[in-house]
């Protein structure tokens, strides 16, 4: 076995999903695929999505059929190095069955769940198949995306552990990070000691090889133009709603909710937004949405409290804010996809993500990497909407915001009664995780950036623009 | 262009945004974003279709001016 061949397993696009169907296979054994690419085309309640991957490889061997059902966490494909190809046509060799036998002291005295981590060298996708093993309280099988809990003390106890080769010891955040990511540790870390890898190092590694910005690119060559469009049938309302209620069921039963709300003075905004708009044309002018989430990204980053994942009784901070923007679709149906990184972004880039997104949503087309990894929500009414929402704290995320319609009121300003531009916030957030002060923080400095709208454009990207100049 | 041809323009611009919306059901003199359930993200991309198709511009200023279908037929119109 070598060190780098691992599974792609059924990703998870929300802790609402289960299972997925595999509509189309977009490569075929033996292909080399980088960092980007679409391999195939999964069906879900949420209509048909891209399953794009998140490193440089080879397909070794496609392990199911197009039209199988296939639940969350099960192997879909073999992935490798160019190196071990060879190992291709012996893809059902029974991989644990062998190294157990290799390193039968090593699994002698630990627990079973332990045995079969120890024994997987696919690293990726041994958290969901260990958790099918274990018979813990029903509520935890809604999520398919929680890690199990408890393996890391374990194994980082057992320090004369044979380590299998091919199976990289993490820490279960490490682990999580990376499935989440899609990233496989054995190919992070090819050269890896004994040492057990952390969150940390795993987001050092990440960081360390950049995102292709090209997938949209991939997506629209000529190439792929002819891809018959096996999937277009939309989403399945009815398993959608049996998800949200769901998720949203388990969010209320587990997170113990604190709510605040805040009043959002945006009259400067708006005026601001209009002077902006005017000098652009049509197809570059901006929604108040877009200096909105920028201005929530900028603060969530200083308040990393209500900015992360909460999952085996502790909570992880995101060092970036990968803002998830509610987005509503025709005929019922909710779909949260991802915005990475939010916090550098101008609001014209950010703009771009919202268009993008929301036209890729509305024509499911959405990609994998769009719909996971969210550190925080941010939902919207819209413009004729009530003039204030609560939000449920979509797991394992910690807080979300809730925006009402944007109206006018009569506001005591500088002693003076003024008519104002409002928005009625409100912050949902985890109480395990922070308290009221702290979202209290947080909605108080968001009202204050609002006041200047100006610092919102002002802060560019290194390279002094903004991330995606091109429009259609 | 007559205002048939504009009108049949934005319906097909329509369709485009929200594939359900039959071109019978689209009231000539109520608020599209409204009747329709456009959102504001729906409403840009009508703007930024029907500008692109008719050549006509329609500044943020005058949004007001274009929120029914025979209104904004009129604006193109009236812009040609």
């Amino acid at each position: 076995m070598s060190d780098n061949q691992h599974d792609l397993t059924m990703p998870s696009f929300g802790s609402d999903m289960r299972k997925g169907t595999l509509v189309q296979w977009r490569v075929k054994e033996g292909d080399s695929i980088n960092r980007g690419d679409v391999i195939a085309v999964i069906e879900t309640y949420k209509g048909a999505i891209e399953l794009d991957v998140f490193e440089d490889t080879r397909v070794l061997s496609l392990l199911v059929k197009e039209g199988d059902e296939i639940a969350v966490g099960e192997p879909i494909a073999r992935l490798g190095s160019l190196d071990h190809s060879d190992k291709k046509d012996a893809p059902e060799i029974n991989i644990a069955d062998q190294e157990e036998a290799d390193n039968p002291p090593a699994t002698a005295d630990i627990n079973e769940t332990e045995s079969r981590e120890t024994a997987q060298p696919s690293t990726v996708n041994i958290p969901e198949q260990a958790r099918a093993d274990q018979t813990g309280p029903p509520a935890e099988d809604i999520s398919a995306a929680e890690p199990i809990p408890a393996l890391a003390p374990a194994l980082q106890g057992s320090s004369k552990l044979a380590v299998p080769k091919g199976f990289v010891l993490a820490t279960p955040a490490a682990r999580f990070f990376a499935r989440e990511q899609q990233l496989s540790l054995t190919a992070l870390f090819p050269h890896h000691t004994k040492k057990i890898i952390t969150l940390a190092m795993v987001e050092e590694a990440i960081k360390a090889a950049p995102p292709t910005q090209q997938a949209d690119k991939a997506n629209q060559t000529p190439g792929s133009a002819e891809i018959p469009t096996a999937a277009t049938k939309g989403f399945d309302k009815n398993a959608m709603r049996q998800a949200i209620s769901a998720t949203v069921s388990r969010s209320k039963q587990q997170i113990p909710h604190y709510y605040l709300r805040q009043r959002l003075d945006i009259s400067a905004l708006e005026e601001y937004l209009l002077k902006v708009n005017a000098s652009l044309a049509v197809e570059q002018r901006l929604l108040l949405a877009a200096p909105l989430l920028s201005a929530i990204a900028r603060t969530l980053i200083n308040n990393p409290q209500l900015n992360g994942e909460y999952s085996e009784d502790h909570f992880v901070s995101c060092e970036t804010v990968n803002l998830a923007n509610a987005v509503n679709l025709r005929g019922g149906g909710l779909i949260m996809p991802v915005i990475r990184d939010a916090q550098r972004l101008s609001p014209a880039a950010i703009m771009e993500h919202l268009k993008q997104q929301v036209t890729r949503a509305r024509n499911n087309s959405l990609l994998f990497s769009e719909l996971s990894g969210g550190s925080f929500t941010v939902t919207s009414i819209g413009e004729r909407g009530a003039e204030q929402m609560f939000a449920v704290i979509f797991p394992p995320q910690v807080a979300i915001i809730a925006l009402g319609s944007a109206h006018q009121e009569a506001l005591v300003v500088n002693g003076e009664i003024q008519i104002r531009s409002v928005i009625e916030a409100s912050l949902a957030a985890d109480h395990r995780v922070s308290d009221g002060r702290t979202g209290a923080r947080f909605l108080y400095q968001l009202n204050q950036l609002l006041q200047k709208p100006a610092a919102l454009w002002k802060t560019a990207t290194p390279s002094g623009q903004p991330e995606h100049n091109e429009t259609d | 262009m007559d205002s048939d041809a504009v009108k049949a323009v934005i319906l097909k611009e329509l369709s485009n945004i929200a594939p359900e919306i039959e071109s019978d059901e689209v009231p000539a003199d109520q608020d599209m974003r409204e009747a329709l359930e456009l959102d504001s993200m729906d409403f840009l991309n009508l703007i930024i279709a029907v500008s692109k198709r008719t050549g006509v511009a329609i500044p943020e200023a005058d949004y007001a001016k274009v929120l029914t279908l025979d209104a904004m037929i009129a604006y193109l119109m009236r812009g040609d």
